[in-house]
């Protein structure tokens, strides 16, 4: 009973150890494994299909390198499903981090290089840059985008039919089907003043710790839907590539340093309680 | 004293104006028309109102509203409206003419407050470096860090040159994985923590430790193989999402609204400049 006892002061070195080990092993051997997709990813795929005609996504990203590990792929994936779908969006950064538009360029670039090369800038997306102002940009941005935004994040005018044709038949809330707030956690502004007000869809996707406090809005139907963490950027990867082995999005890669990471935590719980309960027999 | 009554009734009047802003109709009341148009002139608008036609008079004071079919009320110029168009019209209220200008002058304002926190950096930063208090090198690193920053920012969307490069340096390879490595030290300190503090002492203790294993099993895909051959309500990530959408839920709805209450007595209090502290008793 002695050395079950020592299980509950294990050396903490021992447990960073483990955990470094679980999260760098799948990046040496390469692991893909299959997901269970959970409503509030399929809703949102599901959304996003049915989008008509005309009509365009407005991609609230504003996240940096802080939460990429969660946040990227969560752009990944839904920008991939709008370049392939050809439905044209509109990227923003409001009030989080002015960093957000610079990532999402990195995103975008990397799949128009490898899956997309026929895709324009100014025709297929538009990036408008960071803004200032939580509820009051995205007030601004409903009635009129042109007045919470003179120019593209390259420089080009708004009004610039030649650089920017997507711009021209972008006016305000009324031409956006749907608004994907991706970030550590999303600003809920984006419900009271957008949704309540003009009943625009929102979505988000956020880091898995932050989830808990938004599903109350899927249950309520103030969100369409949501990706959570790494979880939901690997199932949304799972139904835009059916076929396991077609799927690379950094959700699917990172999903298994997690579900590792996970199962040393649960061990090490394990462990803990083991010792503590031996050692309080040991007490009598 | 003057000052503290200055800075409380301009709290107040801010206040009053969105409170005003979203209570009064932007048209009086009594005096605005609803119905279709029939057709505009430059000098009036023929509206089809209850069957029969009305004629209002273009006048500068008068505000148009067209309806939209996500329900919130466009504002338009006459000239902008078609037949068949609903909307109403009438004399303004003034209060939601001046909400651009408003949001804008607010957004302004928490941009400067960017500035402000710059420069109470730069004064507490110069100060360490004149008086040579211990460790003002990092002073010294702070200065560099933020002139590197500004200078690797113009770099921004340029398309080559040493700019670009010092915005790939700067944002890439310096913050960006410093940025990341900071964020992943949460999962070394994550682990160590609940070994050390997740111990099964109670009943309470040890229904949050089964929802958590059914929460932490349920998001990665190791839970949907340990359960996939059982009925699926009692497959791991079907009870994780029972955890999340009903149980999680219904605790944070509770949460949510007992903060809520809280924010707007708080609000309420700041509005009236009641809110007193040690910062609010001083003089200013």
């Amino acid at each position: 009973m002695e050395w079950l006892a020592r299980l509950q002061s294990i050396d903490r070195r021992w447990i960073y150890a483990a955990i470094w080990v679980a999260c760098a092993l799948p990046f040496v051997v390469n692991i893909k494994l299959p997901v269970y997709v959970s409503p509030e990813t399929r809703r949102l795929y599901e959304f996003i299909e049915k989008c008509p005609p005309g009509k365009v996504i407005l991609v609230d990203s504003a996240w940096d390198a802080g939460s990429q590990g969660e946040n990227w792929g969560q752009v990944e994936v839904v920008f991939e499903h709008l370049l392939r779908k050809r439905i044209p969006f509109i990227i923003t950064s409001v009030e989080i981090t002015p960093l957000g538009p610079q990532f999402a360029d990195q995103v975008i670039e990397r799949l128009v290089r490898e899956k997309f090369p026929d895709r324009k800038y100014g025709v297929d997306w538009v990036n408008l840059g960071y803004t200032k102002g939580s509820w009051q940009a995205m007030q601004q941005i409903a009635k009129d985008i042109r007045q919470q935004y003179k120019k593209d994040s390259r420089g080009y005018s708004l009004d610039d039919a030649e650089h920017l044709p997507l711009m021209q038949r972008v006016r305000n809330i009324e031409d956006i089907y749907l608004i994907y707030s991706v970030t550590y956690s999303p600003l809920e502004d984006w419900i009271p003043f957008i949704h309540g007000v003009y009943g625009t869809p929102i979505a988000f996707g956020c880091a898995g710790i932050q989830s808990t406090t938004y599903y109350r809005y899927l249950l309520s139907g103030q969100l369409v839907g949501m990706l959570v963490g790494v979880r939901g950027a690997a199932e949304y990867d799972a139904l835009l590539h059916p076929n396991l082995r077609d799927r690379n999005s950094m959700g699917t890669k990172l999903i298994v340093p997690q579900a590792f990471g996970h199962l040393v935590i649960i061990v090490a719980v394990i462990l803990g309680n083991i010792g503590y309960f031996a050692a309080r027999r040991r007490k009598g | 004293m003057t000052k503290r009554r200055f800075i409380a009734l301009v709290t107040f009047l801010a206040g009053l104006y969105y409170f005003l802003e979203f209570v009064v109709p932007p048209t009086i009341p009594w005096r605005t028309v609803r119905g279709e148009v029939v057709s505009v002139s430059p000098q009036s608008i023929t509206l089809l109102v209850n069957g029969q036609q009305q004629q209002i008079p273009v006048e500068p004071t008068l505000k148009v509203y067209r309806e939209r079919p996500t329900g919130a009320p466009e504002s338009v110029e006459p000239a902008q409206l078609r037949p068949g168009d609903r909307v109403s019209a009438g004399p303004t209220t003034y209060l939601s003419d001046w909400l651009t200008p408003v949001n804008n002058f607010f957004i302004v304002l928490g941009s400067m407050a960017w500035g402000m926190g710059l420069i109470s950096l730069a004064m507490v930063h110069s100060g360490n470096i004149r008086r040579r208090r211990p460790e003002w090198y990092g002073s010294v690193v702070f200065f560099l860090a933020v002139g590197g920053g500004i200078v690797a920012g113009l770099g921004y969307g340029a398309e080559g040159g040493w700019l670009k490069e010092a915005n790939d340096v700067v944002f890439n390879y310096l913050l960006r994985p410093m940025s990341s490595t900071v964020f992943s030290l949460l999962a070394f300190h994550m682990a160590t923590a609940s070994y050390r503090a997740f111990r099964v002492k109670s009943g309470e203790a040890a229904l949050m430790m089964t929802s958590a294993f059914v929460v932490m099993l349920g998001q990665i895909p190791i839970g949907l193989w340990l359960t996939h051959g059982l009925p699926s309500f009692l497959q791991l990530p079907v009870m994780a999402q029972w955890v999340l959408y009903i149980a999680n839920s219904a605790a944070v709805r509770g949460m949510w609204f007992g903060m809520m209450v809280g924010a707007i007595a708080v609000g309420l209090r700041f509005w009236l400049s009641l809110e007193r502290g040690a910062f609010f008793d001083r003089e200013l």
